[in-house]
């Protein structure tokens, strides 16, 4: 039985961290096909185009330069056809604040970055396991809230 | 003279299973995973006719013993959670008594098509009923802990915890404030 | 019963009795010179018929004469001397009485002596015819009947005197018969009407006594029904004197039926006693003394005393006024009076007093009040009213509309907006305005005004209140609020910096590290694998010391997260989280029953766990470690610490270790930040565990202290609002 590729988006503008995050999808189990954006602007105006293939995941990283991780967050979910994809904020800050705002204005899972690499990927595996049972299994995706 | 297209795949077959889903006269939903999930059960005269049509356009059912099985054990659990008496049963022989498979088979068979093992689906689902009690209830924690045969409140709180990094009270509160926030811009 | 009617009608009777003796009087002495006149009248009758008499008599006697002579004459015989003596005295009689009764009438003077002068003549002649007779003279006949026509013509013309003095006589007694006729007709008229004057007086004056007699019985019935009805007692006592006049006693002459309900003793047994027996107490309070004083100086005198009669206490209030010999007394019973007076005086003293309270708390709280009638502007305004707005109290007549007057004009239209609401509201309302006192001051005033209804009047009732220094106050606090509030957020934003942008490269160093010692861990030399390792450590120890930092900082003030925290549970937990360290360091945990306070659970957790980390890092490494948890409940006179205390008692929570210790004088570096007292080497950690722990409990209102003695351990006091 064959399981098709998971379309993933990263909006992160940090170089390193994107391609560490390359790294660890790669090194998963989970056949993903994985589309990186330098800011928030660029990924939401690829979302937008009528042609794009509607990712299963997104992950936003919230401190970011021109449009940040809050902003495309509330962009998506204000738009009709973007508002059903799940999204995973993916940032450096452990405030409460940051963590309660992103989940009231519809964020899925909040994600600390990690220090280690292996945490990293146990980290982006569950992200991508979880988002499957709620995308397949019958699960109520209103309370899809995670901290991880 | 020579025009060039392009096309985008995805939707041309989902204009092409649409075309032929409603000749069938029921209810569906295609899912962007390129499922699709039928409201009722169809016959096996329509299942094979769908199969057919559906050939010729190059789209095949994928073979549906397997995917049906795992939607099985996805049912089974469901039953077992809701399901009183099956709470005293340990998920593993519960489900292979249900469905006449060794349990081996079903956790394998399971991870394969999921991603994830039947364990964590069971503490995902009770976790996911708990969100939906906390949620849409005025259940307070100690009702829903005994409701779901939890030992304690701690030990909901604590798996509850462990599983979606929140505490029960958090995520109350977040569902609320998201309600809120929601009406709000409404 | 009027009684000016008796008194005026017997004024007037004096009066008209007075006119009528006067009257009487009148009539009577002109009945008496009537009579009189009658009297002489009838006199002047009866002495003109002597006269008449009289006359007849005296010239009947010279008649006689005449005749005799003639007779002699005729007989020749001599006439005897002594018939003639005789007559001639009884001439002299007669003449001599006829002068006595005719000595007012001249005329019949003038006949008289004419009379006497022929009666002389008369005398001679007949002298001479007797000395003829007796021959004493010689003489003819013809000389003798010469001499006796010489007598004839003498008494002829004496018989003409007769008939003029007759006829006088006759005319003065026709005269005399008139008068003495009208004197006898007017006296009995007079007499008659003398008689029906006195009796129409004496018909009066019965009537008006008889009325007056009937009012007097009717007015003495009323006195009595008012002497037995009145609730007063009426007593008369006759005074009792000794040798020397000193009155020494008195006696009870009259006593009304009150008596009884007063004293218990009935009217009929008193009267005759003796005062001093009857009530030796009247000799004590001052009443007899009262009496004898009115009796001495005749006006009325009047005295409240008390007395005790049958073992119950009265007050009387006394009247006495000298009535004829004695005294009359009045008496009523004012107990109730009294009492009721007495009550009035306390209320009155009481009432005073709180409102004395009243006044010095408008002083103290800066508070006055008004009332104001709205039909006619009645004013009260207190003291302290006054002297909020500069003035001394009363300075000017209370009004609202000078009231108003003292109001800011730029606050003067929010002010009658408030006014004229209050009108309409029902309950009270509260406005702030300005005002500009007498000395030109503006000052703040805070008002709530109700409009009630008094006696049917409505009013308006306020109390004003000087907050002008409480808003001071309040700028000043806002002022630095925001000064505070400025600083928090530049702290912030500072910790936000700090937190993020310090850690986003640490991170990254970290990430990298694990990545290199996962691919390439093997191929180290074991040099670089210390270095590495060393760098790995660096690298931690920095991440651990951004997030206590963090930690430190994001301990905000905010008390919205309170809520029911179980300490028991939440030890429990750190516990848990610390059973491996525990186990490891093999300290011993004592712990006793905790208390459940309000807070955030977080927090809490967090401080526990600071306090047992650093007992576990602190531990003495000689014998047994051990921590001990207690916790007991105390009120904040009992804590010997000074910090602000909101609550009234305290949660006192103790956790005390073996340890280490530390010298007391740094007992209070220790909580600030960075401040370590160790080594960096000899024992790990960044030095803000014990911070965090300060910060925690101050932002639950409470109070954290530390006493350690080196080498013996050290005892941590917190202090938690119950």
């Amino acid at each position: 039985m064959k399981l098709n590729n998971l379309i993933v988006f990263l909006a992160e503008d940090d170089e390193d961290d994107r391609w560490l995050f390359e790294q660890a999808l790669t090194d998963l189990k989970i056949k993903t096909e994985l589309s990186m954006f330098k800011n928030g602007k660029e990924m939401m105006d690829y979302l937008k185009k009528t042609d794009t293939i509607v990712p299963h995941i997104v992950f936003l990283d919230l401190n970011m330069p021109i449009k940040n991780g809050m902003e495309c967050l509330k962009e998506m979910k204000e738009d009709e056809n973007l508002k059903k994809i799940p999204v995973a904020i993916y940032s450096t800050s452990s405030s409460e604040k940051d963590i309660e705002n992103t989940f009231i204005s519809g964020a899925n899972v909040y994600i600390n970055k990690p220090n280690n690499f292996s945490a990293l990927k146990k980290v982006v595996e569950k992200v991508l396991q979880l988002n499957w049972q709620y995308q397949t299994s019958n699960l109520n995706k209103e309370n899809f809230l995670f901290r991880i | 003279m020579k025009i060039y297209v392009t096309f985008n795949l995805d939707i041309t077959c989902n204009a092409i299973l649409e075309e032929q889903l409603n000749k069938l006269d029921v209810q569906y939903a295609i899912n962007g995973a390129r499922e699709i999930v039928f409201t009722k059960k169809l016959t096996e005269q329509q299942q094979l006719g769908l199969t057919t049509s559906l050939k010729k356009y190059g789209v095949e059912v994928i073979d549906n013993q397997k995917t049906e099985l795992i939607q099985r054990i996805k049912d089974t659990i469901n039953e077992m959670l809701k399901d009183d008496e099956a709470n005293l049963y340990k998920v593993s022989s519960y489900l292979s008594d249900k469905l006449d498979y060794s349990y081996t088979y079903l956790s394998n068979l399971f991870s394969e098509g999921t991603y994830t093992s039947i364990e964590n689906f069971v503490i995902l689902k009770k976790v996911d009923y708990v969100k939906e009690l906390i949620a849409t209830t005025d259940l307070s924690l100690t009702e829903i802990a005994f409701r779901l045969k939890y030992s304690s409140v701690a030990h909901l709180s604590g798996q509850f915890k462990k599983i979606t990094g929140l505490t029960p009270t958090v995520f109350q509160k977040i569902i609320e404030k998201r309600k809120a926030f929601k009406s709000n811009k409404a | 019963m009027d009684f000016r009617v008796i008194i005026s009608s017997t004024k007037s009777y004096k009066i008209v009795l007075a006119i009528a003796i006067a009257f009487l009087l009148m009539l009577s002495s002109i009945s008496y010179r009537q009579i009189n006149n009658l009297e002489k009248s009838a006199d002047l009758v009866s002495t003109s018929l002597i006269i008449e008499k009289e006359i007849n008599n005296l010239f009947s006697k010279f008649s006689l004469v005449e005749a005799a002579e003639y007779r002699a004459l005729i007989v020749k015989d001599s006439i005897p001397s002594d018939t003639y003596k005789d007559y001639k005295r009884e001439i002299e009689i007669s003449l001599h009485n006829l002068t006595q009764l005719t000595k007012e009438v001249p005329e019949q003077q003038q006949y008289i002596d004419s009379t006497v002068q022929f009666k002389d003549s008369l005398h001679a002649i007949v002298t001479t015819l007797n000395k003829y007779r007796h021959h004493l003279l010689e003489a003819s006949e013809e000389k003798v009947i010469e001499e006796v026509s010489a007598l004839s013509t003498v008494v002829q013309r004496l018989k003409s005197f007769k008939l003029g003095m007759s006829k006088k006589r006759e005319a003065i007694f026709k005269e005399r018969m008139i008068a003495y006729k009208t004197e006898t007709f007017f006296t009995p008229f007079i007499s008659l009407l003398l008689a029906l004057f006195s009796l129409i007086i004496f018909w009066l004056a019965f009537r008006k006594i008889n009325n007056s007699r009937k009012k007097l019985v009717s007015a003495q019935a009323f006195v009595e029904s008012i002497v037995t009805t009145s609730n007063n007692l009426i007593t008369y006592f006759r005074p009792l004197r000794d040798d020397k006049g000193k009155v020494i006693d008195f006696i009870f002459e009259y006593a009304s039926n009150k008596i009884e309900d007063i004293t218990g003793t009935s009217a009929q047994d008193i009267v005759g006693q003796r005062l001093s027996e009857a009530y030796p107490s009247t000799f004590t309070n001052g009443i007899s003394e009262m009496y004898i004083n009115c009796l001495e100086t005749g006006k009325s005198q009047q005295l409240t005393s008390h007395y005790t009669f049958n073992n119950e206490g009265k007050w009387l209030k006394s009247v006495a006024s000298k009535l004829e010999e004695g005294v009359n007394v009045t008496t009523i019973d004012v107990t109730q009076e009294k009492e009721r007076n007495e009550d009035l005086r306390n209320l009155n003293t009481s009432l005073f007093l709180k409102n004395a309270i009243l006044n010095n708390a408008e002083v103290m709280a800066k508070i006055g009040s008004f009332s104001t009638y709205l039909e006619n502007g009645e004013t009260d305004m207190s003291d302290n009213l006054y002297t909020m707005l500069g003035c001394k109290p009363n300075d000017f007549e209370a009004s609202f509309e000078k009231l108003s007057s003292f109001v800011h004009p730029e606050d003067k239209i929010k002010f009658e907006k408030s006014t004229s609401q209050n009108l309409k509201a029902k309950g009270i309302t509260e406005a702030n305005y300005r005002v500009i006192t007498k000395n030109r001051k503006v000052k703040h005033f805070k008002s709530a005004t109700l409009t009630i209804m008094e006696h049917g009047k409505e009013k308006m009732v306020g109390v004003l209140q000087d907050v002008t220094e409480s808003i001071k106050k309040d700028k000043k606090l806002k002022k630095r609020n925001k000064e505070l509030k400025r600083s928090n957020a530049e702290l912030e934003s500072f910790n936000r910096v700090v937190s993020h942008d310090l850690q986003e490269p640490l991170r990254k160093i970290q990430m990298f590290i694990s990545l290199l010692s996962e691919t390439e861990g093997t191929a180290f030399s074991d040099k670089s694998l210390t270095y590495f390792n060393k760098i790995d450590t660096s690298a931690n120890r920095m991440q651990m010391l951004i997030k206590n930092l963090l930690s430190y900082s994001r301990i905000d003030s905010t008390h919205e997260n309170f809520e029911r925290i179980d300490l028991n549970k939440k030890l429990e937990k750190v516990q848990d989280n610390l059973s491996e360290r525990l186990k490891e360091t093999n300290v011993k945990i004592v712990k006793n029953e905790l208390p459940i306070i309000k807070g955030i659970p977080f927090q809490m957790e967090q401080l526990f766990n600071n306090l047992i980390s650093n007992a576990i890092k602190y531990r003495s490494r000689t014998g047994v470690a051990k921590i001990l948890i207690d916790a007991s409940k105390v009120y904040k006179d009992q804590i010997p610490f000074n910090f602000l205390k909101t609550s009234n008692s305290y949660y006192k929570i103790v956790v005390s270790d073996n340890g280490i210790g530390f010298d007391q004088e740094n007992a209070d570096k220790i909580f600030d930040i960075f401040e370590r007292l160790h080594q960096k080497n000899e024992y790990s950690g960044t030095g803000i565990g014990l911070a965090i722990c300060k910060k925690i409990v101050e932002n639950h209102h409470g109070f954290i202290n530390a006493s350690s003695e080196p080498n013996k351990g050290s005892i941590f006091y917190i202090y938690l609002p119950a």
